[in-house]
Protein backbone atom coordinates (compact mmCIF):
# COMPACT_ATOMS: atom_id res chain seq x y z
CA UNK A 1 0.00 0.00 0.00
CA UNK A 2 1.53 3.77 -0.84
CA UNK A 3 1.17 5.57 2.06
CA UNK A 4 1.69 9.06 1.22
CA UNK A 5 5.00 10.86 3.41
CA UNK A 6 2.60 13.16 5.07
CA UNK A 7 0.17 10.90 6.36
CA UNK A 8 3.24 9.28 7.75
CA UNK A 9 4.32 12.11 9.29
CA UNK A 10 1.48 13.03 11.02
CA UNK A 11 1.03 9.68 12.31
CA UNK A 12 5.02 9.81 13.58
CA UNK A 13 3.47 12.82 14.90
CA UNK A 14 0.64 11.46 17.21
CA UNK A 15 2.48 8.31 18.16
CA UNK A 16 4.65 10.70 19.58
CA UNK A 17 2.19 12.95 21.61
CA UNK A 18 1.21 9.17 22.64
CA UNK A 19 4.16 8.17 24.03
CA UNK A 20 4.69 11.72 25.82
CA UNK A 21 0.93 11.60 27.39
CA UNK A 22 1.68 8.11 28.41
CA UNK A 23 5.01 9.18 29.88
CA UNK A 24 3.68 12.11 31.97
CA UNK A 25 0.80 9.94 32.75
CA UNK A 26 3.78 7.04 34.62
CA UNK A 27 6.00 10.29 35.82
CA UNK A 28 2.65 11.32 37.32
CA UNK A 29 1.99 8.44 39.01
CA UNK A 30 5.12 7.41 40.11
CA UNK A 31 5.89 10.87 42.00
CA UNK A 32 2.74 10.99 43.95
CA UNK A 33 0.91 13.55 41.94
CA UNK A 34 -2.46 11.51 41.74
CA UNK A 35 -2.87 11.35 44.86
CA UNK A 36 -6.87 10.58 45.20
CA UNK A 37 -7.47 12.38 48.22
CA UNK A 38 -8.87 16.24 48.14
CA UNK A 39 -5.26 17.19 49.36
CA UNK A 40 -3.94 18.87 46.02
CA UNK A 41 -7.00 21.23 45.95
CA UNK A 42 -5.84 23.08 48.91
CA UNK A 43 -2.46 24.01 47.44
CA UNK A 44 -3.79 27.29 46.23
CA UNK A 45 -5.05 28.48 49.29
CA UNK A 46 -1.35 29.00 51.27
CA UNK A 47 -0.08 32.46 49.37
CA UNK A 48 -1.84 34.65 51.64
CA UNK A 49 -4.12 35.98 49.16
CA UNK A 50 -7.48 33.87 49.88
CA UNK A 51 -8.33 36.04 53.78
CA UNK A 52 -11.93 36.99 52.85
CA UNK A 53 -12.29 40.83 52.69
CA UNK A 54 -15.93 42.55 53.09
CA UNK A 55 -16.81 44.17 50.27
CA UNK A 56 -13.48 43.41 48.38
CA UNK A 57 -14.07 43.27 44.73
CA UNK A 58 -12.38 40.21 43.18
CA UNK B 1 8.63 32.20 63.82
CA UNK B 2 5.09 33.45 65.02
CA UNK B 3 2.13 32.49 63.22
CA UNK B 4 1.39 36.65 61.82
CA UNK B 5 5.38 36.83 60.96
CA UNK B 6 5.25 33.59 58.99
CA UNK B 7 2.03 34.56 57.00
CA UNK B 8 3.75 38.23 56.38
CA UNK B 9 6.82 36.42 54.81
CA UNK B 10 4.14 34.55 52.31
CA UNK B 11 2.08 37.56 51.54
CA UNK B 12 5.50 39.60 50.65
CA UNK B 13 6.50 36.70 49.15
CA UNK B 14 3.41 36.32 46.88
CA UNK B 15 3.45 40.12 46.14
CA UNK B 16 6.98 39.41 44.97
CA UNK B 17 6.06 36.54 42.12
CA UNK B 18 3.55 39.57 41.47
CA UNK B 19 5.61 42.14 40.68
CA UNK B 20 8.44 40.40 39.11
CA UNK B 21 5.92 38.86 36.15
CA UNK B 22 4.38 42.53 35.70
CA UNK B 23 6.10 43.54 33.16
CA UNK B 24 5.75 40.12 30.73
CA UNK B 25 2.09 39.99 31.98
CA UNK B 26 0.83 43.69 31.42
CA UNK B 27 2.40 43.40 27.80
CA UNK B 28 1.14 40.38 26.28
CA UNK B 29 -2.29 41.64 27.92
CA UNK B 30 -2.09 44.88 26.66
CA UNK B 31 -1.33 43.61 23.07
CA UNK B 32 -4.38 40.99 23.17
CA UNK B 33 -6.34 43.97 24.26
CA UNK B 34 -4.76 46.58 21.45
CA UNK B 35 -6.02 42.90 19.20
CA UNK B 36 -9.30 42.69 20.46
CA UNK B 37 -10.32 46.40 19.41
CA UNK B 38 -8.51 45.67 15.85
CA UNK B 39 -10.39 42.09 16.13
CA UNK B 40 -13.83 43.04 16.70
CA UNK B 41 -13.67 45.69 14.22
CA UNK B 42 -12.79 43.33 11.41
CA UNK B 43 -15.59 40.77 13.02
CA UNK B 44 -18.14 43.46 12.76
CA UNK B 45 -17.30 44.54 9.13
CA UNK B 46 -17.51 41.42 8.11
CA UNK B 47 -20.96 40.14 9.50
CA UNK B 48 -22.73 43.40 8.32
CA UNK B 49 -21.30 42.39 4.81
CA UNK B 50 -23.36 39.14 5.13
CA UNK B 51 -26.54 41.05 5.16
CA UNK B 52 -25.17 44.54 3.19
CA UNK B 53 -22.93 43.08 0.79
CA UNK B 54 -22.38 45.99 -1.43
CA UNK B 55 -20.95 47.92 1.73
CA UNK B 56 -17.43 48.47 1.37
CA UNK B 57 -17.41 46.53 -1.44
CA UNK B 58 -14.74 48.84 -3.55
CA UNK B 59 -12.03 48.60 -1.31
CA UNK B 60 -10.22 45.05 -1.97
CA UNK B 61 -8.76 44.93 1.07
CA UNK B 62 -12.43 45.11 3.08
CA UNK B 63 -13.64 42.64 0.79
CA UNK B 64 -15.30 39.48 2.96
CA UNK B 65 -13.00 36.79 1.84
CA UNK B 66 -10.29 39.20 3.21
CA UNK B 67 -11.87 40.55 6.05
CA UNK B 68 -13.39 37.18 7.83
CA UNK B 69 -10.44 35.23 7.94
CA UNK B 70 -8.34 38.17 9.05
CA UNK B 71 -10.98 38.73 12.03
CA UNK B 72 -10.79 34.67 13.03
CA UNK B 73 -6.73 35.30 12.46
CA UNK B 74 -6.48 38.27 14.63
CA UNK B 75 -8.84 37.09 17.36
CA UNK B 76 -7.18 33.62 17.97
CA UNK B 77 -3.40 34.36 17.32
CA UNK B 78 -3.61 38.13 18.67
CA UNK B 79 -6.32 38.81 20.74
CA UNK B 80 -7.13 34.93 23.02
CA UNK B 81 -3.45 33.28 22.62
CA UNK B 82 -1.33 36.55 23.65
CA UNK B 83 -3.92 37.62 26.52
CA UNK B 84 -3.86 34.09 27.09
CA UNK B 85 -0.35 34.10 27.35
CA UNK B 86 -0.19 36.97 29.43
CA UNK B 87 -2.59 35.16 32.35
CA UNK B 88 -0.74 31.48 31.78
CA UNK B 89 3.05 33.59 32.85
CA UNK B 90 0.83 35.30 35.65
CA UNK B 91 -0.13 31.77 36.93
CA UNK B 92 2.33 29.71 36.26
CA UNK B 93 4.53 31.52 38.91
CA UNK B 94 2.03 31.43 40.93
CA UNK B 95 1.52 28.03 40.93
CA UNK B 96 5.06 27.18 41.20
CA UNK B 97 5.85 29.40 43.63
CA UNK B 98 8.82 30.70 41.98
CA UNK B 99 9.57 33.56 40.13
CA UNK B 100 9.07 33.71 35.91
CA UNK B 101 11.96 32.52 34.50
CA UNK B 102 13.33 34.46 31.55
CA UNK B 103 11.62 37.52 31.09
CA UNK B 104 14.07 38.64 28.61
CA UNK B 105 12.51 35.92 26.45
CA UNK B 106 8.91 36.93 26.87
CA UNK B 107 9.41 40.34 26.24
CA UNK B 108 11.11 39.12 23.01
CA UNK B 109 8.18 36.49 22.51
CA UNK B 110 5.68 39.37 22.99
CA UNK B 111 7.28 41.34 20.14
CA UNK B 112 7.61 38.75 17.83
CA UNK B 113 4.09 37.46 18.41
CA UNK B 114 2.94 41.31 17.55
CA UNK B 115 4.97 41.09 14.92
CA UNK B 116 3.89 37.96 13.35
CA UNK B 117 0.17 38.82 13.73
CA UNK B 118 0.67 42.45 11.95
CA UNK B 119 2.84 40.68 9.35
CA UNK B 120 -0.02 37.63 9.07
CA UNK B 121 -3.38 40.02 8.66
CA UNK B 122 -1.62 42.64 6.93
CA UNK B 123 -0.55 39.80 4.01
CA UNK B 124 -4.20 38.50 4.44
CA UNK B 125 -6.09 41.71 4.14
CA UNK B 126 -3.94 42.62 0.84
CA UNK B 127 -4.72 38.94 -0.58
CA UNK B 128 -1.47 36.91 0.33
CA UNK B 129 -3.01 34.30 2.51
CA UNK B 130 -2.06 30.24 2.42
CA UNK B 131 -6.12 29.71 1.84
CA UNK B 132 -6.27 27.28 4.64
CA UNK B 133 -8.83 27.83 7.28
CA UNK B 134 -7.03 28.99 10.66
CA UNK B 135 -3.56 28.97 8.93
CA UNK B 136 -4.24 32.20 6.47
CA UNK B 137 -1.08 33.40 7.17
CA UNK B 138 1.88 33.12 5.36
CA UNK B 139 4.74 30.99 5.83
CA UNK B 140 7.31 33.48 7.01
CA UNK B 141 4.29 34.98 9.61
CA UNK B 142 3.30 31.57 11.21
CA UNK B 143 7.53 30.66 11.49
CA UNK B 144 7.74 34.09 13.26
CA UNK B 145 4.70 33.28 15.49
CA UNK B 146 6.23 29.84 16.43
CA UNK B 147 9.65 30.80 17.40
CA UNK B 148 7.83 33.43 19.76
CA UNK B 149 5.52 30.61 21.23
CA UNK B 150 9.18 28.17 21.78
CA UNK B 151 10.25 31.16 23.48
CA UNK B 152 7.23 31.39 25.82
CA UNK B 153 7.30 27.76 26.41
CA UNK B 154 11.33 28.12 27.29
CA UNK B 155 10.02 30.45 29.76
CA UNK B 156 7.07 28.67 31.21
CA UNK B 157 9.14 25.18 31.28
CA UNK B 158 12.45 26.72 32.88
CA UNK B 159 9.85 28.28 35.83
CA UNK B 160 8.46 24.88 36.21
CA UNK B 161 11.80 23.19 36.32
CA UNK B 162 12.68 25.93 39.17
CA UNK B 163 9.58 25.24 41.13
CA UNK B 164 9.39 25.38 44.58
CA UNK B 165 5.81 24.05 44.93
CA UNK B 166 5.91 19.86 45.65
CA UNK B 167 2.11 19.38 44.01
CA UNK B 168 1.22 20.31 41.03
CA UNK B 169 -2.37 21.93 40.84
CA UNK B 170 -4.43 20.66 38.13
CA UNK B 171 -4.71 23.92 36.23
CA UNK B 172 -0.34 23.34 36.43
CA UNK B 173 -1.08 20.22 34.12
CA UNK B 174 -3.38 21.74 31.48
CA UNK B 175 -0.74 24.47 31.14
CA UNK B 176 2.10 22.38 30.39
CA UNK B 177 0.50 19.92 28.41
CA UNK B 178 -0.50 23.10 26.22
CA UNK B 179 2.77 24.77 25.27
CA UNK B 180 4.34 21.17 24.89
CA UNK B 181 1.19 20.47 22.40
CA UNK B 182 0.88 23.34 20.91
CA UNK B 183 3.84 24.52 18.87
CA UNK B 184 4.21 20.58 17.80
CA UNK B 185 0.85 21.31 16.60
CA UNK B 186 1.58 24.97 14.90
CA UNK B 187 4.64 23.45 13.11
CA UNK B 188 3.61 20.02 11.69
CA UNK B 189 0.30 21.86 9.96
CA UNK B 190 2.05 24.65 8.51
CA UNK B 191 4.49 22.43 6.83
CA UNK B 192 4.33 23.14 3.39
CA UNK B 193 4.30 18.92 2.58
CA UNK B 194 0.36 18.69 2.06
CA UNK B 195 -2.27 18.70 -0.75
CA UNK B 196 -5.71 17.36 -2.04
CA UNK B 197 -7.99 15.52 0.46
CA UNK B 198 -4.82 15.00 2.83
CA UNK B 199 -4.58 18.82 3.37
CA UNK B 200 -8.21 19.15 4.26
CA UNK B 201 -7.45 16.36 7.02
CA UNK B 202 -4.41 17.99 8.22
CA UNK B 203 -6.37 21.50 7.97
CA UNK B 204 -9.36 20.14 10.24
CA UNK B 205 -6.88 18.34 12.53
CA UNK B 206 -5.41 21.21 13.25
CA UNK B 207 -8.49 23.58 13.45
CA UNK B 208 -10.18 21.91 15.78
CA UNK B 209 -6.51 21.32 17.77
CA UNK B 210 -6.03 24.94 18.00
CA UNK B 211 -9.27 25.00 19.98
CA UNK B 212 -8.63 21.65 21.93
CA UNK B 213 -5.46 21.99 22.99
CA UNK B 214 -4.17 25.68 23.52
CA UNK B 215 -7.88 27.66 23.76
CA UNK B 216 -9.20 25.29 26.18
CA UNK B 217 -6.33 24.31 28.43
CA UNK B 218 -5.92 28.32 28.67
CA UNK B 219 -9.47 28.36 29.64
CA UNK B 220 -9.71 25.31 32.07
CA UNK B 221 -6.88 25.90 33.73
CA UNK B 222 -7.83 29.52 34.66
CA UNK B 223 -11.58 28.23 35.75
CA UNK B 224 -9.74 25.90 37.72
CA UNK B 225 -7.98 28.51 39.47
CA UNK B 226 -10.27 31.47 39.87
CA UNK B 227 -13.35 29.65 40.84
CA UNK B 228 -12.11 27.89 44.18
CA UNK B 229 -9.98 31.17 45.18
CA UNK B 230 -12.48 33.64 44.90
CA UNK B 231 -15.17 32.04 46.52
CA UNK B 232 -12.45 30.66 49.06
CA UNK B 233 -13.17 27.13 48.78
CA UNK B 234 -11.25 24.01 47.35
CA UNK B 235 -12.19 22.42 44.40
CA UNK B 236 -14.89 19.97 44.61
CA UNK B 237 -13.33 16.92 43.76
CA UNK B 238 -9.61 17.18 42.81
CA UNK B 239 -9.65 13.53 41.85
CA UNK B 240 -12.53 14.39 38.95
CA UNK B 241 -9.95 17.43 37.93
CA UNK B 242 -7.19 14.88 37.54
CA UNK B 243 -10.20 12.24 35.74
CA UNK B 244 -11.16 15.05 33.23
CA UNK B 245 -7.37 16.31 32.41
CA UNK B 246 -6.22 12.34 31.69
CA UNK B 247 -9.51 11.84 29.93
CA UNK B 248 -9.46 15.47 28.10
CA UNK B 249 -5.91 14.38 26.81
CA UNK B 250 -6.65 11.08 25.46
CA UNK B 251 -9.97 12.36 23.32
CA UNK B 252 -9.57 15.93 22.43
CA UNK B 253 -7.03 15.64 19.69
CA UNK B 254 -9.12 13.03 17.93
CA UNK B 255 -11.83 15.11 16.96
CA UNK B 256 -10.87 17.53 13.84
CA UNK B 257 -12.39 14.86 11.57
CA UNK B 258 -15.76 15.83 12.59
CA UNK B 259 -15.20 18.60 10.40
CA UNK B 260 -15.22 16.47 7.55
CA UNK B 261 -18.31 14.27 8.02
CA UNK B 262 -19.62 13.83 4.06
CA UNK B 263 -16.64 14.73 2.56
CA UNK B 264 -14.10 12.80 0.61
CA UNK B 265 -11.93 11.60 3.49
CA UNK B 266 -11.84 7.86 4.65
CA UNK B 267 -15.36 6.83 6.43
CA UNK B 268 -13.11 4.98 9.40
CA UNK B 269 -11.26 8.49 10.41
CA UNK B 270 -14.33 10.44 10.34
CA UNK B 271 -16.30 7.52 12.30
CA UNK B 272 -12.89 7.53 15.23
CA UNK B 273 -13.55 11.34 15.10
CA UNK B 274 -17.12 11.06 15.91
CA UNK B 275 -16.80 8.70 19.06
CA UNK B 276 -13.87 10.59 19.92
CA UNK B 277 -16.34 13.19 20.03
CA UNK B 278 -19.09 11.48 21.86
CA UNK B 279 -16.27 10.45 24.32
CA UNK B 280 -15.21 14.40 25.26
CA UNK B 281 -18.61 13.59 27.22
CA UNK B 282 -16.31 11.96 30.19
CA UNK B 283 -13.88 15.23 30.51
CA UNK B 284 -16.84 17.73 30.17
CA UNK B 285 -18.99 16.02 32.72
CA UNK B 286 -15.78 16.17 35.25
CA UNK B 287 -15.07 19.62 34.71
CA UNK B 288 -18.82 20.60 34.63
CA UNK B 289 -19.73 18.65 37.83
CA UNK B 290 -16.31 20.18 39.20
CA UNK B 291 -17.15 24.16 38.69
CA UNK B 292 -21.08 23.23 39.36
CA UNK B 293 -20.42 21.65 43.13
CA UNK B 294 -17.85 24.36 44.13
CA UNK B 295 -20.03 27.65 43.07
CA UNK B 296 -23.37 25.96 44.46
CA UNK B 297 -24.37 28.05 47.41
CA UNK B 298 -22.39 30.92 46.40
CA UNK B 299 -23.86 32.22 43.52
CA UNK B 300 -24.38 35.85 45.69
CA UNK B 301 -20.92 36.53 45.11
CA UNK B 302 -21.31 37.23 41.49
CA UNK B 303 -22.83 39.98 42.34
CA UNK B 304 -19.71 41.44 43.97
CA UNK B 305 -16.92 39.60 42.43
CA UNK B 306 -16.65 40.63 38.47
CA UNK B 307 -13.77 37.33 38.36
CA UNK B 308 -16.63 35.15 39.17
CA UNK B 309 -19.15 36.65 37.19
CA UNK B 310 -17.31 36.21 34.41
CA UNK B 311 -15.33 32.75 34.89
CA UNK B 312 -18.43 31.27 36.34
CA UNK B 313 -20.64 32.27 32.67
CA UNK B 314 -17.15 30.92 30.53
CA UNK B 315 -17.11 27.77 32.70
CA UNK B 316 -21.03 27.30 31.87
CA UNK B 317 -20.48 28.10 28.25
CA UNK B 318 -17.77 25.43 28.44
CA UNK B 319 -20.59 22.28 29.20
CA UNK B 320 -22.83 23.98 26.81
CA UNK B 321 -20.22 24.14 23.73
CA UNK B 322 -18.57 21.04 24.80
CA UNK B 323 -22.14 19.03 24.63
CA UNK B 324 -23.05 21.13 21.61
CA UNK B 325 -19.72 19.90 20.24
CA UNK B 326 -20.46 16.00 20.85
CA UNK B 327 -24.14 16.29 19.55
CA UNK B 328 -22.85 18.22 16.34
CA UNK B 329 -20.21 15.70 15.29
CA UNK B 330 -23.07 12.94 14.62
CA UNK B 331 -23.82 12.35 10.75
CA UNK B 332 -27.64 13.05 11.14
CA UNK B 333 -26.27 16.41 12.86
CA UNK B 334 -24.37 17.16 10.19
CA UNK B 335 -26.69 16.70 7.76
CA UNK B 336 -28.33 19.73 8.75
CA UNK B 337 -25.91 21.82 10.13
CA UNK B 338 -22.71 21.39 7.65
CA UNK B 339 -22.29 24.45 5.55
CA UNK B 340 -24.66 26.98 7.68
CA UNK B 341 -24.18 29.31 10.08
CA UNK B 342 -24.94 27.14 12.95
CA UNK B 343 -21.51 26.11 13.28
CA UNK B 344 -20.36 29.76 13.23
CA UNK B 345 -22.20 30.29 16.54
CA UNK B 346 -20.93 27.07 17.64
CA UNK B 347 -17.05 28.77 17.11
CA UNK B 348 -18.45 31.91 18.76
CA UNK B 349 -19.38 30.22 21.90
CA UNK B 350 -16.40 28.27 22.72
CA UNK B 351 -14.04 30.93 21.52
CA UNK B 352 -16.42 33.80 23.01
CA UNK B 353 -18.76 32.93 25.29
CA UNK B 354 -16.53 30.35 27.42
CA UNK B 355 -12.67 31.57 26.72
CA UNK B 356 -12.77 35.04 25.98
CA UNK B 357 -15.31 35.31 29.26
CA UNK B 358 -12.91 33.96 31.48
CA UNK B 359 -9.93 35.84 29.99
CA UNK B 360 -11.44 38.38 30.73
CA UNK B 361 -12.47 37.30 34.35
CA UNK B 362 -9.15 36.51 35.28
CA UNK B 363 -7.82 39.68 33.76
CA UNK B 364 -10.00 41.41 36.04
CA UNK B 365 -8.06 39.57 38.97
CA UNK B 366 -4.59 39.52 37.93
CA UNK B 367 -3.92 43.03 36.62
CA UNK B 368 -4.64 44.75 40.39
CA UNK B 369 -2.24 42.05 41.73
CA UNK B 370 0.83 42.82 39.22
CA UNK B 371 0.03 46.47 39.56
CA UNK B 372 -0.86 46.93 43.11
CA UNK B 373 -3.94 49.27 41.81
CA UNK B 374 -7.68 48.76 42.05
CA UNK B 375 -9.80 48.68 39.27
CA UNK B 376 -11.23 52.01 38.75
CA UNK B 377 -15.38 52.48 37.97
CA UNK B 378 -17.34 49.20 39.28
CA UNK B 379 -19.92 50.62 37.10
CA UNK B 380 -18.22 50.41 34.08
CA UNK B 381 -17.39 46.86 34.43
CA UNK B 382 -20.84 45.33 35.13
CA UNK B 383 -21.59 47.40 31.46
CA UNK B 384 -19.10 45.48 29.88
CA UNK B 385 -20.16 42.01 31.48
CA UNK B 386 -23.92 42.66 30.30
CA UNK B 387 -22.61 44.14 26.87
CA UNK B 388 -20.38 40.70 26.26
CA UNK B 389 -23.10 38.17 27.94
CA UNK B 390 -26.33 39.80 25.78
CA UNK B 391 -24.04 40.13 23.00
CA UNK B 392 -22.84 36.37 22.76
CA UNK B 393 -26.37 35.24 23.59
CA UNK B 394 -28.20 37.30 21.10
CA UNK B 395 -25.53 36.22 18.22
CA UNK B 396 -25.31 32.71 19.32
CA UNK B 397 -29.01 32.13 19.52
CA UNK B 398 -29.56 33.81 15.86
CA UNK B 399 -26.91 31.70 14.56
CA UNK B 400 -28.38 28.48 15.94
CA UNK B 401 -31.64 29.08 15.18
CA UNK B 402 -30.97 30.48 12.23
CA UNK B 403 -28.46 28.07 10.37
CA UNK B 404 -30.55 24.91 11.50
CA UNK B 405 -33.18 26.69 9.58
CA UNK B 406 -31.10 27.24 6.87
CA UNK B 407 -29.58 24.13 6.77
CA UNK B 408 -33.35 22.62 6.74
CA UNK B 409 -34.53 24.48 3.95
CA UNK B 410 -31.26 23.67 2.32
CA UNK B 411 -31.97 20.12 2.55
CA UNK B 412 -35.15 20.88 0.46
CA UNK B 413 -34.81 19.75 -2.98
CA UNK B 414 -37.98 21.96 -4.07
CA UNK B 415 -36.39 25.40 -2.25
CA UNK B 416 -34.52 27.47 -4.76
CA UNK B 417 -31.13 28.69 -3.44
CA UNK B 418 -31.88 32.17 -3.85
CA UNK B 419 -34.40 31.67 -0.90
CA UNK B 420 -32.64 30.43 2.06
CA UNK B 421 -29.93 32.78 1.28
CA UNK B 422 -32.78 35.34 1.65
CA UNK B 423 -34.26 33.36 4.70
CA UNK B 424 -31.03 33.74 6.41
CA UNK B 425 -30.79 37.91 6.23
CA UNK B 426 -33.04 38.35 9.37
CA UNK B 427 -31.08 35.94 11.91
CA UNK B 428 -27.48 37.54 9.85
CA UNK B 429 -28.89 41.15 11.57
CA UNK B 430 -29.31 40.23 14.51
CA UNK B 431 -26.13 38.42 14.39
CA UNK B 432 -24.29 42.00 13.39
CA UNK B 433 -26.46 43.65 16.63
CA UNK B 434 -24.81 41.02 19.03
CA UNK B 435 -21.51 41.57 17.62
CA UNK B 436 -21.58 44.93 18.06
CA UNK B 437 -22.84 44.61 21.46
CA UNK B 438 -19.80 42.49 22.38
CA UNK B 439 -17.58 45.16 20.69
CA UNK B 440 -18.92 48.10 22.60
CA UNK B 441 -18.12 45.52 25.63
CA UNK B 442 -14.44 45.47 24.08
CA UNK B 443 -14.17 49.65 24.24
CA UNK B 444 -15.28 49.77 28.03
CA UNK B 445 -13.01 47.09 28.94
CA UNK B 446 -10.12 48.47 26.40
CA UNK B 447 -10.87 51.74 28.53
CA UNK B 448 -10.93 50.15 31.63
CA UNK B 449 -7.21 48.76 30.91
CA UNK B 450 -5.76 51.29 29.78
CA UNK B 451 -6.87 53.50 32.68
CA UNK B 452 -5.63 50.83 34.95
CA UNK B 453 -2.34 51.43 33.19
CA UNK B 454 -2.61 55.21 33.99
CA UNK B 455 -3.66 53.99 37.89
CA UNK B 456 -6.48 56.15 37.32
CA UNK B 457 -8.45 53.37 40.15
CA UNK B 458 -7.99 53.60 43.96
CA UNK B 459 -4.16 51.93 45.25
CA UNK B 460 -4.61 48.37 46.23
CA UNK B 461 -3.99 47.25 49.79
CA UNK B 462 -0.98 45.76 49.61
CA UNK B 463 -1.60 43.09 52.20
CA UNK B 464 -4.79 42.00 54.31
CA UNK B 465 -3.10 43.53 57.13
CA UNK B 466 -2.62 47.05 55.75
CA UNK B 467 -6.63 46.57 55.37
CA UNK B 468 -7.69 45.81 58.62
CA UNK B 469 -5.71 48.91 59.70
Amino acid sequence: MNVPPAVLLVLGVAACGAALALAGFAWAAATGQLDPSNAGALTIFDDGDDTPRQGARR
Amino acid sequence: MTSITKELETVEFRERLDAESAIPVLVFLASGVLWLLVGSALGIIASIKLHAPDWLATIPQLTFGRVRPAHLDVVAYGWASLAGVGCLIWLTSRLCKTPIRQRGALIASAALWNLGVLYGTGAVLFGYSQGVEWLEYPLPAAAIIAVAFLLFAWSILSTFHARQAEHLYVSLWYVIASVVWFPILFVVANLPIYSGVEHAAVNWWYGHNALAIWFTPIGLALAYYMIPKVIGRPIYSYYLSLLGFWSFALFYNWNGIHHLVGGPVPTWLQTISIIASVLMVIPVMAVAVNHHMTTIGHFKLLRTSPTLRFTVFGAMCYTAVSFQGSAEALRNTQEVVHFTHYTVGHAHLGVYAFLSMILFGSMYYIIPRVTAWDWPRPGAIRLHFWLAALGISLYFLALTIGGWLQGMAMNNPAEPFVNVVAGTRGWLILRSIGGSMMGLGHLVFAFLFFEMLWRAGPRRGASPWEDAK
